[in-house]
């Protein structure tokens, strides 16, 4: 089915690519448009920044972490970024009169047939799922900044999550992870259906890593001091994989 | 005009006939660059040129369920027919894209220059570089799309995580031998990791070959488990982590448009077809008192088929 057929659901067109059906081969030229995020740059008194570049976020289904959420343990989806970048993976460089997505249209569609669940780039993530301070907004945000070297404008995507850091003048902008208000999000990911709970074949795979890992802790040869700290650590979190709740 | 009074002192003189400073006879300084090679260290192989092809995709076509992965069926009698096997053929493919990195000097310049290092020519000679640079950063992006991981974008990266790694190579028989790209960080955390263990701080050759320093980003034998482990700033990051990555060796391909063929005018274009690379000089520009050089590449990196090669990101904590 060509990706631009009618569509049902609530997924906005930007996002067919994303999250509408994935067609046996592609369509040439057939690739869904995903539009720019909300310029957050600045016109004077740029920040130095280390360019990255734009990405979509997906999601393995084997891929799964234990993580707290409001103090209990809870099975999280791992969310990896899929780098945009031209010449990587398949993304190619579009004509010059071809839609941006035309270039990684292929990439991601190729993803999907694999079984990558991507994320919908419309969608608003809400405040309280978000570092405090940081406004509701898509998953993808850009920064305008100077390269700290060439001092060429360059940009950096980053998620809302990466929280910009004060530093020194001069030097490049630094972010720092909330994992608290990542961890709520990525468990709203699943209580709110975008992304099935957890296969038991992708659980017990958590859970014997950590298994195996206390097992080695056990086995090693090091100061007894170490190891009971060692030891002590990985039974806790083995039993809070196995308390661990999925979203609901 | 200025009348020295006795005695003749260095500050009244050097005002007249002496300079603010001059510069050091040693050659000109290049700054601190991660120069980690991708293709010397084996973490990328070439596998096609899409010149001529009429294509910027190149396809490497993969066949499986023959050989070690099919055994011969019993037959049930010795007059029994034998029902002709399927096979499976898949691919990967390698898309190319266009790179570009111009430098501009005007005619003005080229007089007066003083220092040879600063100007056009030898900053043309350092565009092949700026070309594996940008490999390597497609080499760390591919790498980074890979499914399957081992560590976790919140810990440090540890032995443990390590021996995971290890062990899913050593449980995928045919998997051959990995190669490693971490971020220094990730380096640094999993020596710090080891720094534990009591077989590795036995004596002082020991904790020297694991601690110590050989400045190259490349660590033969890391910790004695018979892998080498390339560190490179490349490497990416999401999540609070960085992806670091492991795959059996030509698990990551690369592939060029050759720039043999390409009918630029002139006689000073420079032609890397290994590289897909050309450099030119457009006599355009040359009409403002200026000379271009502009390097333009055509290439692209991609994972090969995970039907073929174990690969494994290797996350970490940032």
């Amino acid at each position: 089915m060509p990706i631009r057929a009618k569509k049902t659901g609530r997924s906005a067109p930007e996002d067919a690519l994303l999250t509408g059906d994935v067609p046996e081969t592609v369509d040439p030229g057939l690739a869904a448009l995903l539009e720019d995020p909300v310029d957050m740059g600045r016109s004077s008194g740029l920040p130095k920044l280390h360019p990255r570049a734009p990405f979509l976020l997906r999601h393995w289904p084997m891929n799964w972490e234990i993580g707290e959420v409001d103090g209990s343990a809870t099975w999280l989806p791992a969310v990896d970024l899929h780098f945009l970048v031209k010449g990587a993976g398949g993304i190619r460089t579009p004509g010059p009169h071809e839609p941006e997505s035309n270039a990684y249209a292929d990439a991601v569609l190729e993803a999907r047939r694999r079984g990558w669940v991507y994320l919908p780039l419309s969608a608003s993530i809400a405040t309280e799922h978000l570092p405090a301070g940081v406004p509701a907004g898509r998953y993808r945000r850009r920064i305008r900044g100077q390269h700290p070297i060439t001092r060429v404008d360059v940009e950096a995507w980053v998620t809302p999550w990466e929280v910009p850091q004060p530093g020194l003048p001069g030097q490049a902008l630094a972010f720092a992870h909330d994992t608290e208000s990542h961890n709520r999000w990525r468990a709203s990911l699943v209580s709110s259906g975008q992304i099935a709970p957890p296969v038991p074949q992708a659980r017990r795979q958590v859970i014997s890593t950590i298994a195996r890992h206390l097992g080695r802790a056990r086995n090693s040869g090091v100061s007894p001091d170490v190891k009971a700290v060692r030891v002590e650590a990985l039974t806790a979190r083995l039993a809070a994989a196995n308390a661990a709740q999925v979203p609901a | 005009m200025a009348a020295i009074a006795p005695p003749a002192l260095a500050g009244a003189v050097n005002t007249e006939v002496g300079f603010t400073h001059t510069f050091a006879q040693i050659a000109i300084q290049r700054r601190l660059e991660d120069a980690l090679n991708v293709e010397a260290a084996g973490l990328v192989r070439l596998v096609g040129d899409a010149a001529g092809s009429g294509s910027d995709v190149i396809r490497v076509t993969n066949i499986g369920g023959i050989g070690f992965n099919l055994p011969m069926s019993a037959l049930a009698s010795e007059t029994a027919a034998i029902t002709p096997s399927p096979f499976d053929l898949g691919y990967s493919t390698v898309t190319i894209a266009d790179y570009g990195l111009a430098f501009e000097e005007s005619y003005k310049a080229q007089i007066l220059g003083r220092e040879p290092a600063a100007m056009l020519d030898a900053l043309v000679s350092t565009m092949p570089e700026s070309y594996l640079r940008t490999l390597r950063d497609l080499t760390a992006t591919v790498i980074a799309g890979f499914a399957t991981s081992v560590g976790a974008a919140g810990a440090k990266l540890t032995i443990d995580t390590y021996l995971d790694l290890l062990a899913a190579y050593r449980e995928n028989p045919g998997a051959g031998m990995p190669v490693i790209m971490l971020h220094p960080k990730q380096v640094s955390d999993l020596i710090e990791s080891a720094r534990a263990e009591t077989t590795l701080s036995l004596s002082v050759s020991e904790f020297g070959s694991l601690n110590g320093l050989s400045g190259a980003q490349t660590i033969p034998n890391f910790l004695g488990l018979g892998v080498d482990i390339n560190m490179s700033t490349s490497i990416t990051n999401g999540g609070g982590g960085h992806i670091g990555g492991a795959y059996s060796a030509g698990g990551v391909g690369y592939a060029v448009g050759s720039t043999a063929g390409v009918r630029a005018r002139g006689i000073d274009a420079i032609r890397i077809p290994q590289f897909g690379t050309i450099v030119t000089f457009p006599s355009g520009s040359s009409t403002n008192g200026k000379e271009t050089a502009e390097a333009r590449s055509f290439v692209g990196v991609a994972a090969g088929s995970s039907d073929v090669f174990v690969q494994r990101k290797v996350l970490s904590v940032i």
